[in-house]
């Protein structure tokens, strides 16, 4: 209470903030730890930097867009049930109820032997400690046509939650009944493995009712459903019979944005009405900029005990873009769970103190087959000091029996609570 | 979303981490003092308060803290005192990136920081609980009772010390 009522807002980039706090007593200046990304890992880093230092140190965020926008429950959103306002939160509490600077931008270097970012203002912020969690961005390239597909709109991702989510919802609004909707599914790892699934599910559930006649065409060039397999077909089998048609082993090489055609490496093309071709992802451009991107030119390796780069001394990454252990999905969930880790780690670096030996991290992803059906999987890690990294828990985790109108309603509260747990 | 006031935990630690695994011997120790003084009435959700907010709690939790410095001397010798204010009035600030609190910490993506979740949240708030509540229900989600989706799945990964920890600290939390 004491130090969130003393904090006044800040006028420029790179200020500090006046924090009057019994515990910076005797302190000039406080040491600085900059995050970059506001979404599930760096609104998260932010905040419990400042919880767990007891606002000992001081945060910014960086973040280019004004206000969150999550990409979980964005399924939803592109199914029309839910609108996109429902999944925006505001970031200010980050800054009123915890002190974190805000600083609305982008970072267009990184500088990790003299600790400090450029932004694309101008300004530059030094730190003591970098964390970065800037997420993934498509591999478009290798997919002939597809970058001018999407930039002219007629093929949209929409794997990061805002415009491209609405834009896809619109397509399929305007879908004719009778029309195809085909999403293509890349090799792991990639963000979220149950999302695709959960996408064809509920677009299948819309049209089901709005546009009887369509049909959903799963292309996935994974052997089989990544995540939750059987619970998938069985509900699409249930819910959706004939209307929904998955095919494994399906890799998409090149689309005609103007025709509206895939083509793949082994079957014939596929024409549909509405294209959602999901590439393959790395980390996004920022850290492979910055040379932290080291393994198959798409991940950022890190030391698993306190999420710090291997490549570069005091920066820190977490979520999608990190070079996960086995078994350690990419998800919302896990990026929050990183974050955590992180700044537990961070602080007692900045103690001088060593970090915990026996972090923990747990992850729940939901899943909707139907509007008011979702269904979860579940899994909880220990770290194991022999090999350094995340290991699930024998005897723990796992998934739903079946899905349930019970599951829909814990999936929404699920994101209530971690948003609140990220951002406020 | 409500404010949270993190209540002092009776065990304060410094910053070096400890392990939450308590020994046999503190174990029991602190079973032999749940006997002597009464643990303080749980805040509630209709409660909304705090137990060091109220002096007589104040004074109980100090008064626990007394006995148990002077049982772990009496009965084991020379003891590395860990705590800041044992046997102060007042209690000081918890620590704040203390082992227990990054294991809270693992609830808070399901159930909100601090186990405070969003108003009319279909997944529980686990504060307002008295530790024996707290840890007996993790007991029944183990067990297969309760909760039928996930949270069995769950438990499973935290030990008996842990979840006793976690029963702790989640019941010094209070809402305002």
């Amino acid at each position: 209470m004491r130090r969130r009522d003393l904090l006044r807002s800040v006028a420029a980039a790179g200020t500090l903030a006046l924090a009057g706090c019994a515990g910076s007593v005797g302190r000039r200046t406080q040491p600085r730890v900059v995050v970059v990304g506001g979404g599930y890992g760096g609104a998260t880093a932010a905040k419990y930097l400042r919880l767990f230092s007891d606002a000992r140190v001081d945060v910014t965020l960086v973040e280019a867009n004004s206000r969150f926008v999550s990409s979980p429950l964005s399924n939803r959103v592109i199914a029309g049930e839910l609108s996109i306002a429902d999944l925006t939160v505001d970031y200010d509490r980050l800054h009123t109820r915890h002190g974190v600077i805000l600083v609305r931008d982008r970072v267009t270097s990184i500088d990790a032997i003299g600790k400090s970012i450029a932004l694309g203002h101008g300004t530059r912020l030094r730190y003591d400690k970098l964390v970065l969690s800037p997420g993934i961005e498509p591999i478009v390239a290798p997919i002939e046509g597809l970058a001018a597909a999407h930039a002219a709109g007629r093929i949209v991702f929409a794997w990061s939650g805002g415009p491209e989510t609405v834009a896809l919802q619109r397509q399929l609004a305007a879908m004719r009944d009778g029309g195809v909707f085909v999403i293509t599914i890349p090799e792991s790892p990639y963000r979220c493995p149950p999302a695709p699934y959960e996408r064809a599910s509920l677009v299948a559930a819309y049209l089901q009712a709005h546009k009887p006649r369509s049909k959903v065409l799963v292309l996935d060039a994974n052997q089989d459903v990544a995540a939750m397999g059987p619970l998938f077909k069985e509900a699409w089998r249930n819910l959706y019979g004939d209307l929904i048609e998955y095919r494994n082993h399906y890799s998409v090489v090149g689309v005609d944005g103007a025709a509206l055609t895939l083509r793949f490496d082994v079957q014939e093309d596929v024409q549909a009405d509405v294209i959602n071709v999901l590439p393959p992802v790395r980390a996004a451009a920022l850290a492979a900029d910055a040379g932290l991107v080291n393994v198959n030119g798409r991940w950022c390796e890190v030391d698993f005990l306190t999420f710090e780069s291997k490549v570069a001394k005091d920066v820190h990454v977490l979520g999608d873009s990190i070079q996960a252990a086995p078994m350690m999905p990419k998800s919302g969930f896990m990026a929050n769970a990183h974050a955590k880790v992180a700044a537990a780690a961070i602080v007692a670096q900045l103690d001088g103190e060593p970090p915990n030996p026996q972090p923990m991290l747990a992850n729940t992803c939901y899943a909707f087959v139907a509007p008011a059906q979702a269904m979860h999987a579940a899994s909880v890690y220990r770290f194991d000091e022999a090999r350094h990294l995340f290991e699930p828990i024998a005897g723990t985790g796992g998934a739903s029996a079946v899905p349930s109108e019970l599951e829909a309603r814990y999936a929404l509260s699920w994101a209530r609570n971690i948003w609140a747990d990220m951002l406020g | 979303m409500r404010r949270v006031r993190a209540c002092p935990d009776i065990r304060k630690t410094r910053t070096h981490w400890q392990s939450v695994e308590l020994s046999a011997r503190s174990r029991a120790l602190r079973a032999a003092l749940r006997l002597v003084v009464p643990y303080p009435a749980m805040a509630t959700d209709q409660q909304n308060s705090c137990p060091s907010h109220a002096a007589g709690d104040v004074r109980a939790r100090s008064a626990r803290g007394l006995l148990l410095a002077a049982s772990l001397i009496a009965l084991f010798g020379l003891v590395a005192v860990q705590a800041r204010d044992l046997g102060a009035i007042a209690p000081g600030p918890e620590p704040a990136n203390s082992p227990v609190k990054s294991l809270a910490a693992t609830c808070a993506g399901c159930h909100g920081t601090d186990g405070i979740g969003a108003q009319d949240s279909a997944i529980p708030p686990i504060v307002g609980l008295s530790p024996a509540a707290f840890v007996e229900r993790m007991r029944a989600f183990r067990d297969g009772a309760g909760n039928p989706t996930i949270m069995r799945q769950i438990s499973a990964g935290y030990s008996e010390d842990q979840i006793q920890a976690l029963a702790e600290y989640f019941a010094g939390i209070a809402r305002r």
